[in-house]
């Protein structure tokens, strides 16, 4: 077998690339007419963390222990952790690809700070936390990354929930075309097996700009400048994929994946709020203007149900015998849980009409439950409507985000473009698992499946 | 990183690989340069030319120690699981390689019968004096088994330790330092 | 004519009791909570001793367990300094640079069982097994080996109580402290039979608990939980009885191969001491922001800080990344630094009753690392470390702190002047050769 290349794009969605500007974008169509082309099932939640690393270990979200960006240390009040690369206790992709003497190169995946060694090179995410740390292994490689991306490597974008529009366009780009100068570079250093740069521009600029584009937007505005922001990026980006794609040879495979797709969002229901209008909820003093809640403002001997902000809700309960000042006992634990569920699925929007929400049990979803889920996962309107968790804003339903202008929320499904040299593939569906990604890299490369891997490989031997 | 020597040995060959290629793909892992050096790595090229078997076995383990030297000078790790039954023989090697840890791979008797070996052979097999690190794959499993040889070439400082195994990882750190507040310490 | 006289096997017994002081022990025998203690008393001798400088237990029970002092071993508190930083790490016991007794045991063919005791987390392989105290976060770390892992999980062994939980609730300390202790001597039970050992040693580390936050139930009979207490050192003597008639009834097990300890005294808090804020008063420190909640924080052009509990450290070149102190002149800033502690007073009474320079106290390797300077209080006046408070004294709800000299050693051994916890580990190994 030869090489294989991923590229992964952070949040691209299928609506856009495989449909709408399917005609303007001739390289990821190309992979896919050549080879394959699915919609990618992400993870519930559909966030970065935990898709990311659950593509990359084929171990859902339970499995893995984490359950989005932060979470809960313990079953004390305390706010959350940052779940970084040292919570990632299950092997990765090129864990076995090291292990069996296959060299490769893991680019800007998330959840990759502070860097583990590997057989080859790894340079960290957006979620490093600045250059001044090590964040490549091995180390001597950060010192050389501004120089070979021309000058001051971007790891992200400093804030993508800005007003300043140009400023954030022209960011993302500079990021761009930054850090795929410097994958070429570092590519062509080595000979790398297996070789993964993901691409986070896509993400912030659905975020900074879906409502110029997307007519459905309640803030769409006609005539924008931006209108053709986002289209004219993914064109650019295919512009660079189309390079990267002249570096493989004839036995390369290549897979473009995203770890979750982007729809418009209607707009924020104010959580908390809700759980205080509906007696979950109680703070010690009401505040008067929009405040991030803090669990020092709770009063958690009149509360059983607190939550927290983000594309999606995740809701807490304060349980006897398990949190401090628990309220709910233990043996009603579940009732109570269906109730709450009952009451999420009947949320209204602001005209009185139910929005659709879904709520999720982490047992019911996950093959183990690890560390400490949330008690609800809730996709609010089926993620519609994003959660926001601030208190004080005297309304449950909010059409500015409580942490900066975000238009789009994050999407179920991502894409997966795949072309693999020999063209031979098992059944492949309209929508796969993002579990099977791993797996079919490892197959790639004759390396036996775990069986403790979720997924299966999506190829036939002769691909090999 | 430097170099060093990894010798495996014990009266069963089989164990000894499967413990050796176990410790190989740990190291590989980390991103370390490793060559194992076993008996199906090397039979063909390495054996020499005796008809006792065992004087041919020896003089093969010199070729390997030797190939075991220049690979640990070149700051490669060499894992050998050669059978290496005399003790002489081993301690040659650790006075030629200097940067030498050995492993001595325990077996009861009963389990050598189930592999076929014979009396002669278990009789043959010469225990080390001072391994620097003592398993037995079928009491403690491999994991175990791995896990040991592991934290000990992290404490003799010749791998450097693992993240996994950080004394203290992030989380721990903040419990720790909240423990020593709640007692006043600090 | 013995035709095959057996070699008989010497067995060691440990007991250690975290923090209780010699004069404590004489008083809880006098008023007949602790009866076995009597009786041993009357067999052997109980000595007092002095602990590790600083006296507290992370430096104690690694002389203890090294047999030198912490320019030899490389530990001089539960915080040390990141490199030349100014940034603090946490010591534990892959830091520690000497080695234990029980490897010296092991060099002799012996084992040992440990368990509980202090400054050995995360576990490592000694020859033997090994159960990781204080400051010990996850038991499935704190196992050696591993294989014991899962039984001594099923009993419900924990390594200390809920420390934050138990500082607020006396009653939930005590009613921890009780349960601790009896899973503790669960595990301790099994192992005395299961393992082959020829030491056996356990910490009780519930005394040292008690003593900090409800020294004032053991002082005052009057106090609603004294009762309490009392039967905390009750069940201890009595766990002494068992075990002590246990290793009698052993073959090997004799009386003088028995040894009881403790890592440092105690006393009643009347004030907290904040040196780092009376440095600041002093103008010898100084920080990057008006609300400093960390030593890192700290204005590099400071001339001295303290780390927990009383070790004094200048801001030397040779130590300190950002350090401008040259070594010819640190002398005089000491000296100068010296005269004004031990003037230093409260309600009239003198605070500081020693100071230590480095190299009186310690010698080896890493005494590049030590302190400029510890200090030893008079009793009563806790030193701190703190960058957080603006009072230079002032209480927390802490009740009890630690002493230096005032530690406790049992054995057959006769009376020693001056005896130190670092001798304890030859007159282990003594009796074993």
């Amino acid at each position: 077998m030869g090489r294989l290349l991923v590229i992964g794009l952070d949040c691209a969605t299928p609506q856009l690339v495989f449909d709408r500007w399917k005609n303007l974008l001739p390289n990821l169509t190309g992979i896919g007419d050549r080879g394959r082309r699915a919609r990618l099932f992400s993870t519930v939640p559909p966030i970065t963390v935990p898709a990311w690393t659950a593509m990359m270990t084929s171990k859902d979200p339970g499995i893995l222990g984490f359950y989005g960006f932060r979470n809960r240390k313990s079953y004390e009040y305390e706010d959350l952790y940052y779940a970084n690369a040292k919570y990632v206790k299950e092997k990765t992709v090129w864990n076995y690809l090291s292990r069996n003497r296959k060299k490769s190169l893991v680019f800007g995946v998330p959840q990759t700070y502070p860097p583990k060694p590997l057989n080859g090179v790894l340079i960290s995410s957006f979620l490093a936390p600045s250059k001044e740390v090590e964040f490549t292994y091995p180390k001597e490689i950060a010192a050389r990354l501004d120089e070979i991306a021309d000058g001051d490597y971007m790891i992200d974008v400093r804030d993508f929930r800005t007003e300043d529009k140009d400023w954030l366009l022209e960011s993302i780009y500079v990021m761009t075309e930054k850090r795929f100068k410097a994958f070429k570079t570092l590519y062509f250093e080595d000979e790398y097996d297996f070789a993964i740069l993901v691409e986070m521009g896509i993400d912030r600029i659905h975020h900074g700009f879906w409502r110029y584009f997307d007519e459905n937007h309640r803030l769409y505005e006609p005539n924008s400048p931006y209108v053709n922001a986002i289209r004219d990026y993914y064109i650019r980006l295919d512009q660079l994929i189309g390079e990267l794609l002249q570096m493989l040879g004839e036995d390369d495979a290549v897979m473009v994946v995203s770890d979750h797709g982007a729809k418009t969002m209607i707009g924020a229901i104010c959580i908390n709020e809700w759980l205080i209008e509906k007696g979950y909820l109680v703070l010690k003093e009401k505040p008067t203007q929009p405040t991030r809640l803090k669990t020092e403002m709770i009063d958690f001997e009149k509360t059983t149900v607190w939550g927290e902000g983000g594309y999606y809700a995740r809701l807490f309960f304060n349980v006897q015998g398990r949190e401090p000042l628990g309220q709910i006992p233990a043996e009603e634990y579940e009732s109570f849980r269906d109730t709450f569920i009952r009451d999420l699925e009947a949320i209204q929007d602001e005209n009185g009409k139910c929005i659709g929400t879904r709520a999720f049990k982490p047992e019911e979803i996950y093959h183990q439950v690890n560390n400490i889920a949330p008690d609800v996962i809730a996709y609010l309107g089926n993620l519609d409507w994003r959660s926001a968790g601030s208190v004080g804003t005297g309304t449950i339903h909010m059409f500015e985000n409580d942490t900066g202008p975000d238009d789009a929320n994050h999407a179920e499904e991502g894409i997966l473009i795949m072309d693999f040299p020999s063209g031979s593939y098992r059944q492949i569906q309209d929508v796969q698992s993002i579990y099977d990604i791993a797996p079919t890299i490892l197959d790639y490369f004759g390396i036996p499946v775990p069986r403790d891997m979720l997924g299966v490989s999506m190829i036939r031997e002769e691909v090999r | 990183m430097r170099g060093f020597t990894l010798w495996v040995t014990g009266p069963s060959c089989q164990n000894n690989s499967i413990l050796s290629r176990a410790i190989e793909e740990e190291l590989l892992e980390r991103g370390m340069k490793v060559e194992l050096l076993n008996i199906d790595a090397v039979q063909s090229c390495l054996l020499g030319d005796s008809d006792d078997p065992l004087v041919s076995i020896n003089e093969g383990m010199k070729s390997v120690g030797f190939i075991a030297h220049l690979l640990t000078r070149n700051d490669v790790v060499a894992i050998c699981s050669y059978p290496s039954p005399r003790s002489s023989s081993r301690d040659e090697m650790r006075k030629l390689i200097g940067r030498f840890v050995e492993v001595y791979c325990e077996c009861a008797l009963d389990n050598l019968k189930k592999q076929g070996i014979s009396m002669e052979e278990w009789n043959a097999y010469e225990k080390p004096d001072k391994p620097e690190v003592i398993c037995d794959l079928e009491k403690e499993g491999h994991e175990e088994c791995a896990h040991k040889i592991l934290k000990t070439l992290e404490i003799l400082g010749f791998i450097p330790p693992s993240d996994d195994d950080e004394a203290y990882s992030e989380d721990e750190e903040d419990k720790i330092r909240q423990r020593l507040q709640d007692l006043g310490y600090i | 004519m013995a035709l095959f006289g057996r070699k008989k096997k010497n067995k060691v017994l440990v007991i250690g009791l975290d923090g209780v002081p010699v004069w404590l022990l004489q008083h809880l025998m006098d008023v007949g909570v602790m009866p076995k203690f009597k009786t041993l008393c009357e067999e052997g001798i109980l000595q007092s001793m002095k602990a590790s400088l600083p006296e507290i237990s992370a430096v104690s029970w690694a002389d203890f367990m090294t047999g030198t002092q912490s320019g030899e071993h490389g530990i001089y508190g539960f915080t040390d300094f990141k490199d030349r930083s100014y940034e603090i790490t946490f010591p534990n016991f892959t830091d520690l640079k000497a080695r234990t007794l029980w490897d010296r045991l092991g060099d002799m063919g012996k084992r040992s069982v440990v368990v509980n005791q202090p400054s050995t987390y995360p576990a490592r392989p000694i020859p033997g097994c090994l159960i990781s105290g204080f400051v010990a976060i996850n038991i499935k770390k704190a196992v050696h080996p591993l294989p014991l892992l899962r039984k001594v999980m099923d009993f419900g062994y924990s390594i200390d109580i809920t420390t934050m939980a138990c500082r607020r609730d006396h009653d939930l300390c005590l009613s921890e402290l009780t349960e601790t202790l009896k899973r503790r001597k669960m595990v301790v039970d099994w192992l005395w039979m299961d393992q082959d050992w020829d030491l056996l040693e356990v910490v009780v580390t519930g005394t040292d608990r008690l003593q900090h936050f409800v020294w004032s139930c053991i002082e005052d009979s009057k106090h609603p939980l004294h009762p309490r207490a009392m039967e905390y050192y009750a069940a201890i003597d009595s766990l002494i009885e068992e075990w002590v008639d246990r290793f009698l009834g052993d073959p090997g097990g004799d009386l003088s191969r028995v040894f009881l300890l403790s890592d440092h005294g105690f006393c009643g808090i009347e004030q907290e001491v904040r040196l780092n804020t009376w440095l600041m008063q002093e103008g010898l420190l100084s920080f990057l922001t008006d609300e400093p909640q960390e030593l890192s924080q700290m204005d590099p052009k400071s001339v001295a800080f303290f780390l927990d509990p009383g070790r004094l450290y200048l801001n030397r070149k040779r130590r300190f990344e950002q350090g401008w102190i040259e070594d010819e002149d640190a002398e005089s800033i000491l000296v100068e630094i010296i005269d004004k502690l031990t003037s230093l007073k409260y309600n009239g009474n003198h605070v500081i009753r020693y100071t230590f320079k480095d190299q009186e106290i310690y010698k080896g390797p890493h005494l590049n690392q030590a302190p400029d300077l510890v200090l030893l209080s008079h009793k009563g006046y806790d030193l701190k470390g703190t960058v957080k408070e603006r009072e230079l004294f002032g209480r927390s709800d802490l009740e009890g702190m630690h002493t230096w000299d005032e530690a406790f050693f049992w054995s057959m051994r006769p009376k020693e002047n001056d005896l130190r916890i670092s001798s304890l580990s030859d007159f282990i190994v003594d009796a074993l050769a």
